[in-house]
């Protein structure tokens, strides 16, 4: 189960709550906020996930695909605060951790993942 | 870690023995008699991983396999075919219609143990 | 497995035996009633896999060839006659007997042999090939069995894995296997996120990225592919192994970033060398220019960095914090010091003369300091002979591929330290040795096996200290030396006369006398003219000998024994009344104490009783005729040697000492016991003992 709520914050920032898991079953549910978020005249989309109790691969390659499209339309897709601790060892496993910046990232922008 | 197995199996013998080994490492274990009632189960209510025979009256093994593999609530979860090993087309056809892995019968507690970890990731 | 599941089982198979009776009847009565047919099929199918589950055997084994007819009949291959029911009947009755022999007895198993002849006979008619549809797929559980053995060894791999897209849709979880190989060792993940879609085009369970790992484990190859067991059909995965320990290439600094992409596909060699500018790093020239992504780059950074960092591992474990030094550096500081030294007896010489005492006190402090030196310094040249040792194992490879033979390279006493020189003399006479070894001593692997050997032949290396030489042992298990044709070999070359009377050992050392070759064929290997007498003359120069013994058929031994002036042994420090002496720590097994009343207790003979095992011993200070009275409280110190253990008794057991050996010179060197001399901290003298010796003159001595 994902419950997902968004809240703006200024004019150009929408905060995502996420709680729950973020597994395949519930991606799309996320993905489609997501999407919504992004058609939007938003300019920084921040994630807020520390209440969520469990992230799997496809969970984890959502998150990357949000923050590439964000760079390829010049928006900021970024984590609230800290990024929650128990992420990162899914991140590790997942070999996430150790990508710093993909091809559309650009110079400059932190990687979603550092 | 609270995951919860379903073991469809129209041998009583089997069924017991397989829930007593996973309850000894700690999983909750749902029994089913047939793929039917497998399935019926499997539509109500959310499990993590699913243990079927290839054989069994009324819907059997591959039945079940495409029928949660097209249901909403278990969709994804892994599958694990047990299977004997006369049975090897079955197989093949147990991973076309969407089977995550199998064991052969006859197989050893342990062995049951380590494939369920395998793939529970 | 519990007795209440077997007892389950019974129930369930005596239920389902009841229903199949009925079942078998009415087919009779109904031939063409396919449910009915589905449900013995069944039955037996159950009561086999269950049977086989909770330990019911032949059961399982009897019930197979029902179930291998029923499945038959089922496909519309067989038809249900009379006869097949009657049978049927006669199996249930058997499989109902074996499953009830522990409370009702009498089972007829020639019955049962007779019923499984028949089943298999109807299923034969059928088609001959439907009896044995045994499909051999490995148990994903059991380590595949492949005919090479695993690579039981540390090595490190790259793995590259490609899933299929839609991996979910058979409820596989890509961090599951990636968790399982971390679980074989460290692991270094990186995922490849390039080909993952924006979220407009993205399929959220489809799986985009593919990755690369860089994996070190010692549990092999295969434990890698068991991973990956349920998914191989479904994923591209590569697996090469980019490091390992048997590899001589231990140059820790790996292979450079370009090197590494080019291997890994990434980009092509040409373009690599287009770009080898000396300006930016190679990776990040490559990313600008969009020849690779970074993430590429990345992996490999990470493969280079792992494998930098395991052979670096490798060599601190190897080798403690150690300075390099040009050797000849070395070689100059000995000749400064070997001038000192001749300067010094000169100022010692002059001090004497002028009987000032004042001056010879400086002298003797003078001689004192630069005996120290030269020790010192000449030890800085010593160097264990593992070295030389490892490069031999790939020789002995490399070796055994050419010549299609099966050979092990064992070694012991590696830790064995020489003078540098000698090691390097030392090289070419045991490269050749050996190279004898594999290519006349060990015989085909065919040959072996017809001669009740093991396969695989071994070669020893062995190396030790023996007083104050090194001895160096090359044993083989091969197939020893033929007395005769060295014999005859020798009457040709003109070395004996026909009638001479040898012993086998000096027929066997002809072979290195100057001018003799019994191979029969040059053979690449050995080389031509380079015979056993250019070994003897190499270790002949060092002032060493070498001598070969040889049992036809099991193998030959080669020994070489170098003296060396110069050697470190560990050794323990003994003493009787004032004197010290030396003992090898190597063969030092205990320490236990010796009182009066042990020694009365033995009645005259020297004997000591350690744990109920009596232990001769030999008193030193009789042996060496110490005048004084020995202290109430002795030591024994336990050795062991070729295999006996053997007590020297001393006044005390001092401790632990690092001796650098001496010779004892011309005019002592035939003294029994002793082998050699070191000088102590204090610069007293402690002589070093041979036990061998020792025990030898104490046994003829009775």
């Amino acid at each position: 189960m994902l419950n997902i709520a968004q809240e703006p914050a200024g004019e150009k920032t929408l905060i995502m709550h996420i709680e729950g898991e973020l597994t395949i079953e519930t991606v799309a549910e996320l993905r489609e906020s997501l999407l919504e978020a992004f058609a939007a005249p938003w300019k920084n989309i921040q994630i807020e996930a520390d209440n969520l109790s469990g992230i799997d691969f496809f969970g984890l390659q959502l998150l990357c695909a949000a923050h590439r499209t964000a760079a390829s339309k010049d928006k900021v897709f970024s984590w609230q605060s800290e990024r929650p601790g128990f992420l990162d060892e899914a991140m590790l496993t997942a070999g996430f951790t150790r990508h710093c910046g993909c091809s559309l990232c650009p110079p400059g922008q932190k990687c979603m993942w550092i | 870690m609270g995951k919860t197995i379903m073991t469809a199996d129209d041998s009583a013998s089997i069924r017991q023995m397989v829930s007593f080994t996973l309850k000894q490492n700690g999983y909750e274990v749902v029994e089913a008699v047939d793929g039917q009632d497998a399935l019926t189960k499997l539509n109500a209510k959310k499990v993590d991983l699913l243990l079927t025979d290839l054989n069994m009256p009324k819907l059997d093994g591959i039945g079940l396999i495409k029928g949660v593999r097209t249901s909403k609530l278990n969709k994804f979860i892994p599958i694990v075919m047990l299977t004997t090993e006369s049975q090897d087309s079955k197989k093949a056809e147990g991973k076309k219609a969407g089977a995550t892995g199998w064991i052969v019968k006859p197989f050893k507690p342990e062995q049951l143990v380590a494939v369920v970890k395998k793939v529970l990731g | 497995m519990s007795d209440q599941h077997i007892e389950v089982f019974r129930e369930e198979a005596a239920e389902l035996l009841a229903s199949l009776e009925t079942a078998l009847l009415e087919l009779e009565e109904s031939p063409q009633d396919q449910e009915l047919v589905a449900q013995v099929f069944r039955a037996m199918h159950t009561i086999k896999g269950s049977g086989a589950m909770f330990g019911f055997d032949e059961v399982a084994e009897f019930t197979h060839e029902v179930e291998t007819v029923f499945d038959l009949v089922r496909k519309g291959e067989l038809p249900v006659t009379g006869n097949l029911v009657s049978q049927s009947l006669s199996a249930r009755d058997y499989i109902r007997s074996l499953l009830e022999e522990d409370t009702e007895g009498e089972v007829d198993r020639a019955q049962g042999q007779r019923l499984m002849e028949i089943f298999r006979s109807m299923a034969q008619e059928s088609s001959p090939k439907a009896a044995e549809q045994h499909d051999e797929t490995p148990d994903p559980l059991e380590p595949s069995a492949d005919a090479e053995q695993d690579l039981a060894g540390e090595a490190t791999y790259r793995i590259r894995l490609r899933l299929a897209e839609d991996i979910s849709l058979s409820g596989t979880r890509p961090e599951g296997l990636l968790r399982e190989l971390s679980e074989l060792g460290p692991c270094k993940v990186v995922a490849q996120p390039e080909l993952i879609p924006l979220l407009d085009t993205l399929v959220p369970e489809l799986c985009y990225v593919h990755w690369d790992i860089i994996l070190n484990t010692s549990r092999g190859i295969n434990a890698i592919k068991d991973v990956f067991i349920f998914v191989e059909d479904d994923a591209e995965i590569n697996i090469d192994v980019i490091d390992d320990n048997d590899s001589v290439d231990s140059d820790p600094s790996y292979k450079r970033i370009g090197e590494i992409l080019v291997e890994r596909g990434d980009i092509s060699q040409e373009e690599l060398d287009s770009i080898l500018a000396p300006a930016k790093p190679i990776g990040q020239k490559l990313v600008d220019m969009h020849k690779v992504t970074t993430g590429s780059v990345q992996a490999a950074l990470h493969e280079q960095e792992m494998v930098r960092e395991v052979r670096s591992q490798r060599k601190t474990k190897e080798s403690t914090s150690s300075v390099r030094v040009p050797a000849d550096r070395l070689d100059e500081l000995v000749n400064r010091v070997g001038e000192l030294v001749t300067v010094q007896a000169r100022l010692s010489q002059a001090a004497n003369m002028r009987n000032d005492n004042e001056l010879l006190a400086i002298a003797e402090e003078v001689e004192r300091l630069t005996a120290e030196l030269r020790d010192t310094s000449l030890n800085m040249r010593m160097l264990p002979i593992g070295t030389t040792f490892s490069k031999f194992k790939r020789l002995v490879r490399d070796l055994s591929n050419e010549l299609n033979k099966k050979v092990d390279l064992k070694t012991t006493g590696a830790e064995t330290e020489i003078d540098k020189t000698v090691i390097e003399k030392l090289n070419d006479p045991l490269v050749h040795l050996i190279r004898n070894s594999l290519d006349h001593g060990i015989e085909s692997p065919e040959t072996r096996q017809a001669a009740n050997k093991p396969a695989t032949g071994t070669v020893l290396l062995a190396a030790a200290h023996s007083g104050d030489s090194v001895e160096l042992i090359i044993k083989d298990d091969g197939k020893g030396l033929d007395r005769d044709a060295i014999f005859t070999k020798g009457v040709e070359r003109g070395l004996i006369t026909p009638d001479a009377q040898l012993s086998d050992t000096e027929v066997f050392n002809l072979i290195f006398a100057p001018g003799f070759s019994t191979a029969q064929q040059v053979t690449g290997i050995s080389g031509r003219g380079v015979g056993m007498d250019v070994v003897k003359r190499a270790i002949d120069n060092l002032r060493g000998n070498i001598c070969i013994d040889s049992q036809p058929g099991e193998g030959s031994t080669i020994t070489i024994r170098i003296p060396l002036t110069l050697a470190i042994v560990e050794s323990l420090l003994v003493s009787v009344d004032e004197d010290n002496y030396a003992l090898p720590l190597s063969i030092v097994e205990e320490c236990v104490e010796l009182s009066q009343e042990d020694i009365a207790r033995a009645h005259g003979r020297n004997l000591i009783n350690v744990r109920e095992q009596i232990v001769p011993y030999i008193p030193l200070r009789e042996e060496f005729d110490v005048p004084s009275e020995p202290p109430p409280l002795q030591q024994v110190v336990i050795t062991s040697v070729n295999g006996t253990q053997v007590g020297l008794v001393v006044d005390q057991v001092i401790g632990q000492h690092q001796s650098v050996i001496k010779s004892l010179g011309r005019v002592y060197r035939d003294v029994q016991g002793i082998s050699g001399a070191t000088i102590l901290g204090d610069g007293s003298v402690a002589l070093i003992l041979d036990i061998n010796h020792l025990a030898y003159r104490a046994e003829q001595a009775g």
